[in-house]
């Protein structure tokens, strides 16, 4: 048979080495054409969740991809296990739990990189309240504040009284007052810590062992007002819902879900002050991408960022353009009277018989 | 009625209530995943099909899922292989072959936290990156194997082996005895492991906690939606998952019933 057409005849091993230069070619193409790195986080899903991941991603060009961010000392303690320091491209935690475990013992022990503040220019925008939880050993900077929250009452508008004076004190939570519908939060430190602040104790976190267990016997005594120790967001908001809790220990993450779904809670700015916690970000020494790293971390201090977060958690960013275009009020009632020390908070450092905390809250579960 | 009569009523009673307890959380699901609600209970405030449209829309359920039915197929597949070596090499008599048995059934009797630090260390140092197919499969598998031993052992060891002889008498190679006289009595007993295996993987958790990265699995999926987000759907997304399960099991009853080829 003829072959009409007149074609160039191919031969096996040309059919070869033409199909292994298009696979290279693509390989190259491709690799040239990936232009998006993807970084892996560990950050509270709360503050990388819709709009404000995609303010993120885009100023810094990455794909960020998130790993199951359950509390700070699981994510610190993530950093701190063998090859922690290789796992996550930017970690998370609590200044007051984070800093010690994250600058080790002595210089050169750092579990994190120093940052080079050249690429984070939005570093000088944080502002004067947040700059004592800048993480920092001899001059160079490993850790960056980026929200700030608090813990605090939160109660059913539409089940109690909301100008009830009890509901602007820690005492709503222990009081018989409200008996058979008050939360507990799974949160040894948390809930001894406003159990303390109700008592009276100045300084929570310096407290004795024997301070603690005094405390631990209290809250065993009105243990009995408690419906639910409530351990995840969606408990807390089935258990407001339903009408099983009605005053409780929250979260500002809870409450702010609570409100986007339409439920009627209102909180409180306690008298013995709400509970602060500043969070910070660093980036595992080891880590690839540090660059990228630097861009994601100077997104989250952005002011576009900023003026987000709110929204999307309920925390509030550290960066001075937050609350700008809000009036006294709706500062106040956003939290950034905590910045300006109108509203009374509590920073929670760690304290260092931690053990006994636990120890105190375990035979509060189990009584 | 006679005492007969009164026993049967009872023993009715019983069996009727011991249904109700099993069965009436999962109607009660189905009805929540209906439930025009912004939480995940009563009151019932109005029929709805909105959440089954968020949960098959989005992707992430179908990206937990993908991945937990991989790792589930695959961890159970080599599971069950390596159950079925380690049950046909206990046959034959070799050195401390008694640790054999106790050794496998360590994940079991371990506290899955234990399990999970022990593999977070052991992976961080052996320099293995955390991720799907590099952690938590191996997870898995260490997890599954004492399951899949203990399912397919005692038939493995209840088989006849003079059956095996009288083939290798007829001159069957290794392999042919392995082919055309033990698998197909077996095969049973292997599916009913892959599919027990596969469900034992399909549900676990915090092994998986520990050494995932940034993927998810169902159960990591539906822990990070409880705990940080108010989840409405979450009953939708239990009816998806149960009819799913469902429907392998269903498979897998078919499967079984199936007599071996001869």
């Amino acid at each position: 048979m003829t072959d009409r057409l007149k074609l160039p005849s191919m031969h096996r091993r040309d059919m070869l080495k033409l199909g292994a230069g298009a696979a290279l070619a693509a390989g190259f193409g491709g690799a040239a054409g990936a232009q998006e790195v993807t970084l892996e986080v560990m950050l509270p899903n709360a503050i990388i969740s819709g709009k404000g991941r995609e303010i993120v991603e885009k100023a810094a060009g990455v794909k960020l991809s998130d790993a199951p961010f359950q509390s700070t000392p699981d994510a610190v303690s993530r950093l701190m296990a063998p090859g922690g320091t290789s796992r996550f491209n930017i970690n998370f935690g609590i200044v007051d739990f984070a800093r010690q475990p994250v600058l080790g013992p002595s210089a050169g022990s750092e579990k994190v990189a120093a940052l080079d503040l050249a690429k984070i220019p939005n570093f000088s925008k944080i502002s004067a309240p947040y700059k004592g939880a800048i993480i920092e050993r001899g001059g160079k900077t490993y850790g960056v504040p980026i929200l700030l929250g608090y813990n605090t009452v939160v109660y059913n508008t539409e089940k109690v009284d909301v100008k009830d004076p009890l509901l602007q004190s820690w005492g709503a939570l222990f009081e018989d007052k409200y008996a058979g519908k008050i939360g507990w939060f799974e949160n040894a430190h948390q809930m001894i810590f406003a159990a303390a602040l109700y008592l009276g104790k100045d300084q929570p976190s310096s407290m004795s062992d024997a301070e603690v267990r005094e405390v631990g016997d209290f809250m065993i005594k009105k243990k009995k007002n408690v419906r639910v120790i409530w351990t995840s967001f969606s408990q807390a908001a089935n258990l407001f819902a339903t009408g099983e809790m009605n005053v409780a220990f929250a979260t500002l993450p809870v409450y702010t879900q609570l409100t986007a779904q339409g439920m009627k809670v209102g909180r409180s700015w306690v008298k013995e002050g709400v509970q602060s916690l500043i969070g910070d970000v660093f980036i595992p020494k080891d880590s690839s991408h540090q660059d990228k790293s630097h861009a994601v971390i100077n997104a989250l201090l952005s002011d576009e960022y900023a003026k987000i977060l709110p929204g999307i958690s309920g925390y509030l960013s550290p960066n001075g353009i937050a609350g700008e275009g809000l009036s006294e009020q709706e500062k106040l009632d956003a939290g950034y009277g905590i910045n300006s020390g109108v509203t009374k908070h509590r920073p929670m450092p760690i304290p260092a018989n931690l053990n006994t905390w636990i120890e105190v809250w375990g035979r509060i579960k189990s009584a | 009625m006679t005492e007969g009569a009164w026993q049967t009523a009872a023993l009715r009673i019983y069996a009727a209530l011991f249904y109700l307890f099993l069965y009436v959380p999962i109607l009660v699901l189905i009805v929540l995943s209906f439930n025009d609600s912004p939480a995940m209970g009563f009151p019932f405030m109005g029929f709805t099909t909105k959440w089954y449209s968020n949960v098959l829309a989005g992707g992430e359920l179908v990206a937990a899922m993908t991945n937990s039915v991989l790792i589930g197929v695959v961890s159970a597949f080599i599971a069950t292989a390596l159950a079925l070596l380690t049950s046909l090499g206990l046959r034959h008599r070799f050195l401390m072959k008694g640790v054999v048995f106790p050794i496998i059934l360590i994940p079991i009797v371990m506290p899955g936290i234990v399990s999970g630090v022990l593999l977070l260390v052991y992976i961080g140092i052996s320099g293995v990156p955390y991720g799907l197919w590099t952690a938590v499969l191996p997870a898995h598998i260490t997890w599954v194997l004492p399951f899949a031993f203990l399912t397919l052992h005692p038939q493995i060891s209840r088989f006849d082996y003079a059956l095996e002889e009288a083939a290798m008498d007829l001159g069957a190679k290794p392999f042919e005895v392995f082919t055309r006289v033990l698998f197909p009595i077996i095969r049973p007993a292997l599916i009913a492991t892959l599919l027990f295996s596969f469900t034992i993987s399909f549900d676990e958790f915090i092994r998986t906690l520990f050494v995932i990265s940034v993927d998810r699995t169902v159960p990591i999926y539906l822990w990070v939606l409880i705990m940080d987000r108010v989840v409405p759907f979450l009953p939708a997304i239990g009816v998806v998952l149960m009819t799913i399960s469902m429907l392998i099991a269903g498979a897998g009853f078919v499967l079984s019933q199936r007599s071996p080829s001869r």
